[in-house]
């Protein structure tokens, strides 16, 4: 019985150190602006730590990209007819995904995007088991739409938009959502929805008139950081759910903040909650 | 004396089991490594440019453009195809039309140096010294061609795996029902016997666990978000409750263990009262070990292979669903199983015993009595 023993943790040991053999790549992209006015970026992530920002001139893109060539795959491929990057990091399974996003962080893979500024943006993310840092000041974003699995994002809008945003979409499936100075990315339309997990929304940065946001959140709990100075019409179908509307009035279904008609600026609020926590933080 | 020797050889068999399984895995990798190291090393330069084309971030280069050492492209050339270099430097001064790479090495843009489409380095630098690139800027730190390991293991690896993964939950389980025999010895005794005597019954409990286990987690984590504290406790309820489902199905199929142990040690078992529990576990968890070695060991055996993953979870589900149910139906062994009350025997008659009488009874006969006396004269 002993040496049955022994043999099975001989067999554990050889089977658990090929398990973890990893082959590590790394691989660099860059182009030069040239004469391109506008790029698309589709980017698939699937696991791993995922950073954006923006690139040195004249680059029009420029990635850094480290990998585990034994479990992912990375493909890059530019359409300069389209002007669209497309960047896609495969993991084999899911499984390897969770292995990775176990193990040591040192030891993941690392994706970071930077993207000319000066030139409009359209960001198309897909994300799978991943922190992503989403730096986006200093870039004219003109749409933005984020799709995750299970992440930890944070985006922030450090600078104010050259031009309104058209469209600005976040879909979290799993995990933690902050934004930053959304008021900066001046969204003619923006939609943040989470199935399980929290989301963070500072609704600060330079902007003017009204800001619709549509909020959905499913299990979980969302954080509103509203400057003092915006009035905020929240319309929320909630389902067993809590909303925080602590000195706010309800007229015709719509709860307003006080003050709603002399503010300068509003962010229109509607969506729904769902098993969720929805909190309103008032910022000086 | 018979069935001690037969388990005493048991663990032996496993051994030279293991053993050739391994040996014969070694030796198929051992097998395929020589073969993929003889054809690389016939024709390095030809595979390197394969490996170029194959790989997601590489280019399709000819051979007739690729210099077997460092390579320059003078100030007054005017290339109109593709420039490669191999394990030397490639330093471009005058125009390329197509790509520049260097396999192991840098690609260097001097002033003057324009390459019209994409400049790139596998094993090196792409260096910007005065000249320009049209296209992409790429470098590669190595090839990365051939199959996802995740996704396609090779037969030896799978079997590695496969061993290796059965190896661990085979350690696992055994610490666990040395923690249950000392501790819970009489929880495990009881669902064991359970299984023994309502084997039919926990099966269906078991079954029903089983469908109703995503249920009642979503029910119950509804209703602790009804209420502002539940909401806090939900992180620490679902937690707490796949820990007991696990626990549940774990204590199941260490009882479903012991009853297979007992099956096999029962010739040890009539001599020895009470039983020993952790060497019966022990070697009931044993069978089930050989089980998932076989298919391990199988792995590249293809549909024979299937075949015995396929009896061996058969077998493994089955034991832990008997083996859940009969935990639901002793409340974790806390109570006795609920069985049919035995009926005593009606009392038998007083007497019955000695003269046993038809239930129609006996005919009564006639004594036979002497013919009246007639007067006398």
């Amino acid at each position: 019985m002993k040496g049955l023993m022994l043999a099975l943790i001989g067999l554990f040991t050889i089977g658990g150190g090929s398990g973890n053999a990893r082959s590590w790549r790394e691989l660099t992209a860059s182009r030069a602006r040239g004469s391109a006015d506008s790029l698309r970026v589709v980017l698939r992530y699937d696991a791993g730590t995922l950073t954006l920002g923006a690139a040195a001139p004249p680059l029009l893109y420029d990635a850094k990209a480290r990998f585990d060539a034994n479990q992912q795959r990375i493909s890059r491929s530019y359409d300069a007819v389209s002007r669209t990057l497309r960047i896609g990091l495969d993991s084999s399974t899911m499984q390897t995904s969770a292995r990775h996003s176990n193990s040591k962080r040192t030891e993941e893979g690392q994706l970071d995007l930077a993207l000319a500024a000066g030139i409009p943006l359209d960001l198309d993310l897909d994300l799978g088991t991943t922190r992503a840092k989403l730096d986006l000041s200093s870039l004219w974003i003109d749409a933005v739409r984020i799709s995750s699995g299970a992440t930890e994002t944070d985006l922030t809008f450090g600078s104010a938009n050259p031009r309104p945003m058209r469209d600005l979409s976040i879909d979290a499936g799993v995990g933690s959502i902050t934004v930053h100075d959304l008021g900066n990315a001046r969204a003619q339309r923006a939609t943040i929805a989470s199935t399980v997990g929290s989301v963070d929304v500072d609704l600060g940065g330079t902007w003017e008139g009204d800001m619709p946001l549509t909020l959905r959140v499913v299990l979980g709990s969302a954080t509103l950081r509203i400057p003092r100075d915006v009035g905020v019409s929240l319309k929320l179908a909630h389902r067993i759910a809590n909303v925080d509307s602590e000195g706010f009035t309800e007229r015709g279904g719509v709860m307003y903040s006080a003050g709603y008609e002399q503010a300068k600026r509003h962010v229109l609020i509607d969506g729904s909650a769902t098993l969720a926590n929805v909190e309103v933080v008032w910022m000086n | 004396m018979r069935a001690g020797a037969s388990v005493r050889a048991v663990p032996r068999i496993a051994i030279a089991m293991l053993l050739a399984i391994v040996a014969t895995s070694r030796l198929r990798a051992q097998g395929q490594s020589d073969t993929t190291r003889a054809s690389a090393s016939s024709d390095a330069i030809g595979a390197a440019l394969d490996s170029l084309h194959r790989d997601a971030n590489g280019l399709s280069l000819s051979r007739s453009a690729l210099s077997e050492s460092a390579h320059v492209v003078e100030g007054n050339q005017h290339l109109t195809g593709d420039i490669a270099s191999w394990h030397g430097p490639l330093e471009i001064r005058g125009i390329v039309d197509g790509n520049a790479v260097a396999i192991g090495s840098d690609v260097v843009i001097l002033p003057g140096g324009h390459v019209r489409g994409d400049a790139l380095s596998v094993g090196g630098q792409v260096r910007m010294a005065g000249g320009t690139v049209d296209g992409e800027t790429r470098t590669i730190s190595a090839f990365s061609v051939g199959p996802i390991a995740g996704a396609q293991l090779t037969p030896a690896q799978a079997t590695r795996r496969s061993l290796s993964l059965a190896a661990s939950c085979y350690l696992i389980l055994i610490a666990m029902a040395l923690a249950v025999a000392i501790g819970a010895r009489t929880h495990l005794e009881t669902i064991a016997s359970t299984i023994r005597t309502d084997f039919s019954r926990s099966l269906i409990f078991g079954l029903l666990g089983e469908i109703a286990t995503v249920p009642l987690f979503v029910l119950s984590m509804v209703a602790l978000a009804i209420t502002l504290v539940g909401v806090l406790l939900i992180p620490f309820a679902a937690v707490a409750y796949a820990l007991a489902t696990l626990g549940a199905l774990a204590l199941g199929f260490l009882s479903m263990s012991l009853l297979v142990g007992d099956a096999v040690m029962r010739g040890e078992s009539y001599v020895r009262d009470p039983r020993p529990v952790i060497s019966h576990l022990i070697a009931g968890l044993s069978i089930f070990l050989v089980l998932w070695l076989l298919a391990g060991g199988a792995a590249f055996m293809g549909l024979a292979g299937s075949v015995l993953r396929l009896l061996a979870f058969l077998s493994t589900w089955i034991a832990a669903t008997v083996g859940l149910g009969a935990t639901i139906i002793t409340r974790g062994g806390t109570r006795a199983p609920v069985t049919m009350p035995n009926v005593p025997p009606p009392p038998a008659e007083e007497y019955a015993w000695q003269t046993p009488t038809p239930v129609s009874g006996v005919a009564a006969a006639r004594r036979p009595t002497p013919a009246p006396r007639t007067s006398e004269p």
